[in-house]
């Protein structure tokens, strides 16, 4: 399991998170819910090591990894699904996996055989330039790609932004499945349906800190999320 | 005439390989790192003194390339440690000025070394190839064919290796390349490394036909640089067709037009290309990133 | 940018912090020390040092009664017109009236109006061959104007009755540039055809463009104008793209500096249409030449330059108008020089043509030199004494 403890994060001289507590745990998807420009990226990117903490810890399996540079937390079993899916669009989709792996060397014909069956549409692509693949099935292949690096905390960044309804729902079936196999997972979102569909557990922030948190059914339904999305 | 086209087109490609072989250094550590690095010139240059030395002393001439792409690499890892790494964060514009100074740190250098003076290694291979309809020199063809092998060569790496499989993530998107658990640092040491040695390359076979002395390298940088604009910027075959291309044009305006006319009319095409085609012959249509 | 300047200013600030003795002269040597002419330049400074030395060495100058000894100081130019208008700037600031150089058609241009409107400078060129930089009051030039150089060019045309001719002149040479019409005007009444006027400029490495038109009109001649590297290049380049007639140059070329760009072999037989330079001297058995070549190997154990020649002269010429006027004013030893005769300075190693009243110096304050041509053979270039004696 995933502990964030008091983590703070910024850009300069701008602090952005100003002591944040997550965790995410196997079995209890999390969704951490804010409104644009609270910093939930900034926290993304923190935990996977793309900007350094100012303070706190990160925990992983009681380990802290705040150390570590962003190679050795993939090693250690920690992989995120970027905003804007960012995939390599000059790069076919087996390229694209293959990366996804490269920690670990290789990928063994065993994952793409459980990516192909997770997401049909790209083993039938696999030879495709992923640039050329429409909104859904680039969010699949980053999917996809975070997954071939085996991890144990997985991390999602507003996986839903810009797709159709549909490929959201796609995208929510295929993370539940991951999390059933005991994947911690920890999504980053504004879009409720998609929130609803994976999360059990709901942190609400605000202003760059924790302002509410429960159970994702108690929560998402209080209306405590569009207060904090209108800024009150 | 008509032979005389040939002959003409001829001098093209073997004054566009010299071009095309500096361009693949500096467009690869741009396209992957973003980095204007005028101290490629340098590297060039650096290629052509330490392999005169090498031969001077007696040295066979290819041992003496070996040997000086060998020092060329470990200085461009130096010089990316020294002059690029620790400006890595700070605005483009420091990274201009980094690479400027650089470059004139190792003219400087290569001046109080060597002198001015220009001189030319002696070639390894003399002579011509006289054909019915056109008069190559074995050292161009060498230079046409060592353009080949580099182009080839980076391709296999880029295509064939986990590492270049890692260098085209990071030209492709730095920031997923870096939470796909690649390491910058080997990727950089690569990617400097390799277009460290191709401006090596260039400069010991170009040092062979042309003079060398310390500036020789800004002016190949310079077209270098057009030549990455006309191939798409980051492109390897840009690279190799741009440099073709800019050398044919020259040798054409040069040959059927004026002499005095060279430059301007090559800056005129570059102009033209960009006009009808700003992302180069093939260079991606800027992908939002 | 200027590895020696920071080392230049201190050596100028160290020279004018030592007081300078009532019966020093400082002469200004202004040659470039460093940059790409410095093959050109160094060996100059250097001759300048040997003939003060040696005329020190001899009890100096006598003038008005007084002996006095020469003292140099020495500025870099780089071969490069900013560089130099400041190293100019650094002698007159500290005082010095009498300057030696510079070289390069760059320089001595942008020399020319400060100098020129100065009336406490006296200045000889032993350089730039620029036309327009003397002008016969208190500029002088013992060195040949690129004119006489085509005089040397017309001389071989009318030895060898030439009948095409392809110029290919460095187009950044304002002295090679101005001649050129001049030039082709005196050819074509010798009844060559001008078969093409070619351009490159300084730095060019790939002329096969132009060489394929050039050897496809097949000329009887490739003249070359310009400096050596290019020279060497255009001429291996000219052969290798099948050109078979007479490669004929125009320009000041140390056999050191053209060996490190092309074959001895692709050299033999070019010719060099130049006045006679220090080597050609040394060859003809000049004795005086051959002490100063001496006196350089054994102090810089290397071989004089071209031009060594000529700077040595200068000194001299300074030295014998200076001795000839009894006075240290400008204006005194301008007049002095404008009068010398080539026989009041029995020194002189090149061999000048005297004018009518035995002057060294026309009205415009230029010398003649005895035009000459040399051909390249073996390792370097030999008197064409079959074109000129
Ligand atoms: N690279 C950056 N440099 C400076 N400020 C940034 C950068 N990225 C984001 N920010 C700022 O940090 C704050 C949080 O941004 P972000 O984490 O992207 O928010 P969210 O993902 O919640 O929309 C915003 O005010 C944003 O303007
Ligand atoms: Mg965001």
């Amino acid at each position: 399991m995933l502990e964030v403890c008091d983590l703070r994060a910024g850009y300069g001289r701008m602090e952005v998170l100003h002591g944040v507590s997550v965790s995410a745990v196997s079995g209890r998807p999390t969704v951490v819910m804010g409104a644009n420009g609270v910093g939930k990226t900034t926290l993304c990117r923190a935990i996977t090591g793309l900007i350094p903490l100012r303070s706190g810890a990160i925990l992983l399996d009681g380990e802290d990894i705040s150390r570590c540079d962003p190679a050795e937390r993939v090693r250690r079993g920690v992989a995120l699904v970027p905003e804007g899916r960012q995939v390599f669009p000059e790069m076919t989709v087996r390229e694209n996996l293959r990366l996804g792996a490269y920690v670990h060397g290789e990928p063994t014909a065993a994952q793409f055989d459980d990516v192909a069956e997770l997401f049909p549409i790209l083993a039938e692509r696999q030879g495709q330039m992923a640039g050329l693949l429409s909104g859904g099935e680039q969010q699949m292949l980053a999917l996809a790609r975070a997954l071939m690096a085996r991890p144990r905390v997985l991390l999602l960044d507003e996986p839903s932004q810009g797709l159709a309804p549909k490929a959201v729902a796609q995208v929510g079936q295929a993370v539940t499945r991951i999390a059933s196999r005991g994947v911690a997972v920890l999504l980053v979102e504004q879009n409720l349906t998609l929130a609803e569909m994976i999360a059990r557990h709901a942190v609400v922030l605000e202003s760059g800190a924790v302002a509410a948190e429960g159970p994702a059914d108690e929560l998402l339904s209080s209306g405590a999320v569009e207060a904090s999305y209108l800024g009150h | 005439m008509i032979d005389l086209f040939v002959q003409q087109l001829v001098n093209g490609l073997a004054l566009g390989s010299t071009y095309a072989l500096v361009a693949l250094g500096l467009t690869l550590i741009f396209g992957v790192l973003l980095i204007p690095n005028f101290a490629h010139g340098e590297f060039y240059m650096l290629g052509a003194f330490l392999t005169y030395a090498m031969v001077l002393a007696g040295m066979n001439f290819w041992l003496a390339m070996a040997l000086a792409v060998g020092a060329v690499i470990l200085l461009g890892c130096l010089v990316d440690r020294l002059a690029f790494k620790p400006v890595e964060q700070a605005p483009p514009l420091s990274m201009m000025i980094s690479a400027l100074a650089a470059s004139i740190i190792l003219q400087q250098s290569a001046m109080l070394i060597w002198g001015g003076e220009a001189r030319t290694i002696p070639a390894p291979v003399t002579g011509v190839l006289r054909t019915p309809f056109f008069i190559v020199t074995w050292m161009q063809l060498i230079v046409m064919a060592s353009l080949l092998l580099a182009a080839a060569g980076v391709w296999l790496v880029l295509n064939r290796l986990r590492l270049g499989l890692a260098i085209r993530a990071v030209a492709q998107n730095r920031d997923a390349a870096l939470l796909m658990g690649i390491s910058m640092f080997q990727v950089r040491l690569a990617t400097f490394a390799i277009g460290a040695a191709l401006g090596a390359i260039a400069g010991a076979l170009l040092g062979a036909t042309f003079p060398i002395y310390p500036t020789m390298g800004v002016n190949p940088v310079l077209k270098a640089f057009v030549v990455l604009v006309l191939g798409g910027i980051g492109s390897l075959p840009g690279a190799v067709f741009g440099g073709l291309f800019l050398g044919v044009v020259e040798v054409m305006v040069a040959g059927y037009i004026s002499s005095e006319l060279s430059d301007i009319g090559a800056f005129a095409i570059l102009v033209a290309v960009l006009l009808l085609r700003p992302q180069g012959f093939f260079g991606q249509a800027q992908v939002e990133r | 940018m200027k590895p020696f300047s920071g080392i230049g200013a201190a050596c100028a600030l160290a020279m004018l912090a030592t007081p300078l003795w009532a019966d020093e002269i400082v002469v200004g040597d202004l040659h470039p020390i460093t940059g790409p002419a410095n093959f050109y330049g160094l060996p100059e400074s250097r001759a300048i040092q040997l003939a003060v030395e040696e005329i020190n060495a001899a009890g100096g100058l006598s003038v008005g009664g007084e002996s006095h000894t020469f003292r140099i100081q020495t500025e870099d130019t780089q071969a490069n017109p900013t560089v130099g208008v400041s190293a100019l700037k650094k002698l007159v600031s500290s005082d010095v009236r009498f300057v030696i150089g510079p070289l390069s058609s760059g320089v001595g241009p942008a020399l020319f109006p400060i100098i020129d409107r100065s009336d406490a400078i006296t200045q000889i060129i032993d350089g730039t061959i620029a036309e327009g930089v003397t002008n016969g009051r208190n500029i002088f030039r013992n060195q040949a104007t690129v004119s006489q150089y085509d005089v040397s060019v017309v001389a071989l045309f009318k030895a060898k009755g030439y009948g095409s001719v392809t110029m290919m002149t460095d187009r950044f040479h304002a002295g090679f540039v101005g001649t050129q019409p001049a030039l082709a005007a005196s050819l074509k009444e010798l009844g060559a055809e001008i078969a093409g006027e070619e351009g490159y400029k300084l730095g060019d490495t790939d002329f096969s463009a132009t060489l394929t038109r050039v050897a496809s009109r097949n000329p009887d001649v490739l003249l070359i104008r310009g400096y050596p590297a290019e020279g060497a290049l255009i001429t291996k380049q000219a052969r290798q793209l099948g050109f078979e007639g007479q490669v004929v140059w125009e320009m000041v070329s140390p056999p050191s500096t053209v060996l490190k760009n092309i074959s001895a072999a692709e050299m033999e037989g070019v010719y060099n249409c130049i006045p006679a330079t220090t080597e050609d001297y040394i060859a003809l058995g000049n004795e005086k030449a051959i002490a100063l070549e001496e006196a350089y190997r054994a102090r810089f154990n290397e071989p004089a330059g071209e031009l060594s020649v000529l700077s040595y002269d200068a000194v001299h010429i300074l030295k014998a108008a200076i001795e000839k006027a009894g006075s240290l004013e400008n204006a005194a030893v301008n007049a002095a020089l404008a009068d010398l005769t080539v026989e009041e300075v029995p020194q002189l190693i090149s061999d000048y043509v005297p004018g009518e009243g035995g002057q060294l110096f026309d009205d415009k304050g230029q010398v003649t030199l005895r035009s000459a041509v040399s051909v390249w053979q073996g390792e370097g270039w030999h008197p064409a004494t079959d074109v000129i004696r």
